[in-house]
């Protein structure tokens, strides 16, 4: 809701001389053109990188065109779109980016709340521990990539390292080279960057419910699980809604980490539907293709954010 | 409103645009005494090639040489630019072969003929060079790049292991397998277990990894099979000796004898080769240096051909430059490969300091490792990456495919039947212009 | 007596949640403490059989490294540089206009513009990619 303050409405009804009333149109007139001038720059920035190539694009996905091995894009409608389906590659990459969401969606709501619940219960040094756990928010997504390569390393990682000191040695292994390990390996490196910004947004979220409700609750009997239940999942909504939107377009659109850990590998285990647009555009050249398959993600990802809005506003009326 | 406040507004979002619109200018034509060479990153300090720009400059004062790396690896990066008609390039050092195929497609690049003669004072005629070196570069029927460097696919092993397990002649240099159950032995010889079961050193690495598994694939087919296309000129997924190499691959690596590390990690086995936890690795030949770098000494690693490659050859990627077709500098371009990415003392550096091999074969002469008279003699008869207009596809194809095998996660029939199936929808027409 | 108690309790009650938040913590942070601890070690030591967490030498060898190798290590962190002070300068003052003019003006076609202003950033970058790099190609901003 478009809910911006404005300047205060002047009394019109009180001009009543024609000097006074083309004395105000004439102010309304230069707030109208400074209002369209500061706006400009903007306006030109906004159109000529995202507006102009939003429509190119779909131009583009609309036609054959092979940048290499085409001399010009030739029309052909809403093939591509259609012939995206019957690609197994393309179905394969599908699933794939549905798998890793919902490896990384739950847990990160899950991590997210109980954590801020944590913190919020004034644990010992809450607000340290706090800032050590978004500190992987900050680390760049490719380098944190290169990092886990690492420490998923069958040999020299870190991790077979500490199953190793606890005694669970048996289960280390190559976490990137074995098919059924690789995407949740790269889902909890999702995990491990962006738990603090879920942290952050869940707190926010649970220092707004007064402390009334739950105090008034305790009084009528309420014990901690009910606590949870009536009280704090139904003021976290819009929290909920946020977070929610927000981390289905961080995994729908996951490249980095596929990118750079796996490539896409161990056979097409990691394949993600962006790498897959990236491969189709930058490697076999298929511009109209890749342009289809680039709107038919960016439409998921819209539908699904509108559905989370939709669900949380009529749930909360 | 303050009109002042508001004017000063515009105006600095005007005085903004300004700004931005000029940093928007013409680039500068440079002069055709500029000669601007961009080379792949990783290629600078493997190749000499500031030395062999300053000994140009030092030779004709008159020239001006620039070197700067490419921004993607293989020179992609210029694909598009050059497209539109720019560049910031005038040679452009680093491709493998047949990475340059959509240059070639789209007529980017200056036909290279002419420079295959013999001037009389630097011979560069056809039967100069090693043949698929050069072979790789030729699309329909002119060349289109000069390679200046090369590598095949070999064994390099580590001769003390070898010693150790009773396979090195009186001499103690290695003796090579003989077929693919001869490696099969080998490997299993090599493989060091721990108390554990844990394997502490591999015998065998072969590469599947998103880069390699192609090359792989083909070398072990020509060596196998004489070639790696069938009949129709397509790969080859049908034959007996492609049922036979990927079986072995498959069989080592079940049994415990080789790693399948490189599935995900292009560097597992150079890595477990320098760090003594492999003892034969099947990847580019100019890994023998590294390893003896790493291990120690001359004697502590060398190469041995895979058995069959020494009779058909294996798989060879030429590295190569090419020069644009809007390039202001051409013939500079073409002079600066006559004299310096041929030169024998330049190509020999990179022989002496990383493995890599010349591109003449008279800049072999006088190499004091024998590894690479052992690979020059295979390496002539090797084959080089094909140039299907769809490769890439292809090699997507066949990654995912033969990296699924290995591991164990489906069988040697669906591999072959996806692959086929797979490489029918591919358009496997050779690139030409 | 009776504060220090009180304190002593206050402790007691909170400390499940705050060992597990601890806890928490740190496996959050290993990561970064590992990579931190590797860059002291010697490469033998950290490609070797045995693994350990602390370095059994410290060295600096792998920092000295980085400065060899890189020869254009210098440019790069110039153009890192250089990226975000032209990218955080533009966007202030384009944004600062668009906000004043968005928030505190009236004009007609205010809420429509804020509208799709919106519902473009919604579309994830993905279909912007090919066409900015030809359009920045065009303008000539590439590789230099």
């Amino acid at each position: 809701m478009f809910n911006a303050p404005h300047p205060p409405v002047r009394a019109v009804s009180k001009l009543n001389t024609i000097k006074e009333r083309t004395a105000s149109v004439h102010n309304r007139r230069r707030e109208a053109l400074a209002g369209y001038l500061l706006i400009l720059p903007a306006l030109v920035l906004f159109i000529g990188f995202l507006g102009y190539p939003l429509a190119y694009s779909f131009y583009l996905s609309l036609t054959k065109y092979n940048f290499v091995y085409s001399n010009t894009p030739t029309w052909i409608g809403l093939d591509n779109y259609i012939k995206m389906f019957s690609d197994p590659q393309f179905r394969v990459a599908l699933l794939h980016t549905g798998q890793f969401t919902l490896m990384f969606l739950p847990a990160l709501m899950l991590l997210g709340l109980g954590i801020a619940s944590l913190i919020q219960s004034h644990a010992i040094g809450g607000n340290i521990l706090q800032g050590v756990i978004f500190l992987p928010v900050v680390v760049p997504l490719s380098i944190a990539g290169v990092m886990f390569i690492w420490l998923y390393s069958g040999n020299f990682g870190l991790v077979n390292f500490l199953l190793n000191k606890v005694g669970l040695g048996y289960i280390g292994r190559a976490w990137l080279n074995s098919p059924e390990t690789a995407l949740p390996a790269i889902a909890i490196v999702n995990l491990w960057k962006y738990t603090g910004l879920s942290v952050v947004l869940f707190l926010a979220g649970l220092l707004a419910i007064p402390s009334e409700l739950y105090e008034a609750a305790r009084i009528d009997g309420a014990n901690a699980f009910q606590l949870l239940i009536y009280i704090t999942i139904p003021n976290l909504k819009e929290t909920f809604a946020l977070v929610t939107v927000w981390g289905l377009i961080e995994s729908w659109k996951v490249f980095a980490l596929p990118f750079v850990m796996t490539r896409g590998g161990p056979g097409d285990s990691t394949q993600v539907l962006y790498l897959y647009i990236y491969e189709m555009a930058f490697k076999y050249y298929d511009v109209g293709k890749a342009a289809a398959m680039a709107f038919f993600l960016a439409l998921i990802i819209l539908l699904l954010s509108l559905l989370t809005i939709r669900l949380m506003q009529t749930e909360s009326q | 409103m303050n009109n002042r406040f508001t004017f000063m507004k515009v105006a600095s979002a005007l005085a903004l645009f300004a700004m931005l619109l000029s940093a928007c200018g013409p680039a500068k034509t440079p002069a055709s005494t500029t000669l601007r060479i961009t080379i792949d990153s990783w290629l600078i300090k493997k190749w000499p090639i500031d030395r062999a720009a300053q000994r140009f400059m030092a030779d004709h004062p008159e020239f001006k040489i620039t070197v700067a790396p490419n921004a993607d690896d293989y020179g992609n990066n210029w694909l598009l630019p050059w497209s539109q008609g720019q560049t910031e390039s005038d040679l452009m050092c680093g491709s493998m072969d047949t990475t340059i195929s959509p240059f070639v497609a789209k007529d980017l690049l200056v036909p290279l003929d002419d420079m295959l003669v013999d001037d009389g004072k630097i011979n560069l005629e056809p039967d100069q060079f090693v043949t698929p070196l050069l072979e790789a570069s030729k699309y329909g029927d002119h060349y289109y790049a000069m390679p200046f460097m090369g590598e095949v696919y070999y064994l390099t092993v580590n001769t003390d292991m070898m010693k150790a397990a009773g396979l090195t002649d009186a001499d103690g240099k290695p003796i090579p397998p003989k077929s693919l159950n001869d490696v099969y032995e080998y490997a299993k010889k090599l493989t060091v277990k721990d108390a554990t079961g844990a394997v502490q050193v591999w015998g065998l690495h072969l590469n599947w990894a998103w880069n390699s598994a192609a090359i792989t694939y083909m070398a072990l087919l020509q060596a196998q099979g004489g070639g790696y296309l069938d009949a129709n000129g397509a790969m080859d997924f049908s034959s007996q000796a492609a049922l036979d190499v990927m079986t072995f691959a498959r069989k080592v690596v079940a049994d415990g004898y080789a790693s399948s590390a490189t599935v995900t990690d292009e560097n597992a086995d150079r890595n477990d080769m320098k760090a003594g936890k492999a003892a034969m690795i099947l990847t580019f030949h100019s890994r023998f240096k590294e390893a003896q770098l790493a291990l120690g000494g001359t004697d502590k690693a060398t190469v041995m051909p895979w058995p069959g490659s020494d009779e058909n050859g294996s798989n060879a990627q030429a590295i190569v430059c090419v020069i644009p077709k809007i390039s202001p500098a051409i013939d500079l371009a073409k002079q600066f490969i006559r004299e310096q990415m041929m030169d024998k003392d330049n190509q020999q550096w990179s022989a002496n300091q990383y493995g890599k091999l010349p591109s003449l074969k008279r800049n072999f002469e006088g190499l004091p490792d024998p590894e690479y008279q052992m690979v020059l003699q295979a390496l002539d008869k090797s084959g080089f990456g094909p140039k299907f207009v769809q490769f890439n596809e292809l090699d997507k194809l066949l990654q995912q495919e033969t990296q699924k095998y290995i591991l164990g996660q489906q069988d040697l029939n669906t591999m072959f039947a996806n692959l086929l199936a797979g490489s029918s929808q591919l358009d496997l027409t050779l690139v030409s212009k | 007596m009776r504060l220090a108690d009180i304190r002593i309790k206050s402790v007691l009650r909170r400390l499940p949640q705050s060992i597990l938040l601890a806890v928490i913590a740190l496996l959050f942070f290993s990561p970064l403490l590992w990579v931190l601890l590797t860059s002291f070690k010697n490469t033998d030591e950290i490609y070797g059989g045995q693994m350990t967490i602390l370095p059994e030498q410290w060295t600096l060898i792998q920092y000295q490294g980085i400065t060899k190798q890189a020869k254009f290590f210098p440019t790069y962190m110039m153009n890192s540089f250089l990226i975000t002070i032209v990218s955080v300068t533009i966007i202030a003052i384009v944004a600062i206009l668009a906000g004043y003019s968005f928030g505190r003006l009236r004009y007609s076609a205010r809420d429509g513009l804020f509208v799709s202003f919106l519902f473009i950033l919604g579309v994830p970058n993905v279909v912007f990619l090919i066409p900015v790099y030809l359009m920045l190609l065009q303008l000539k901003l590439l590789n230099n």
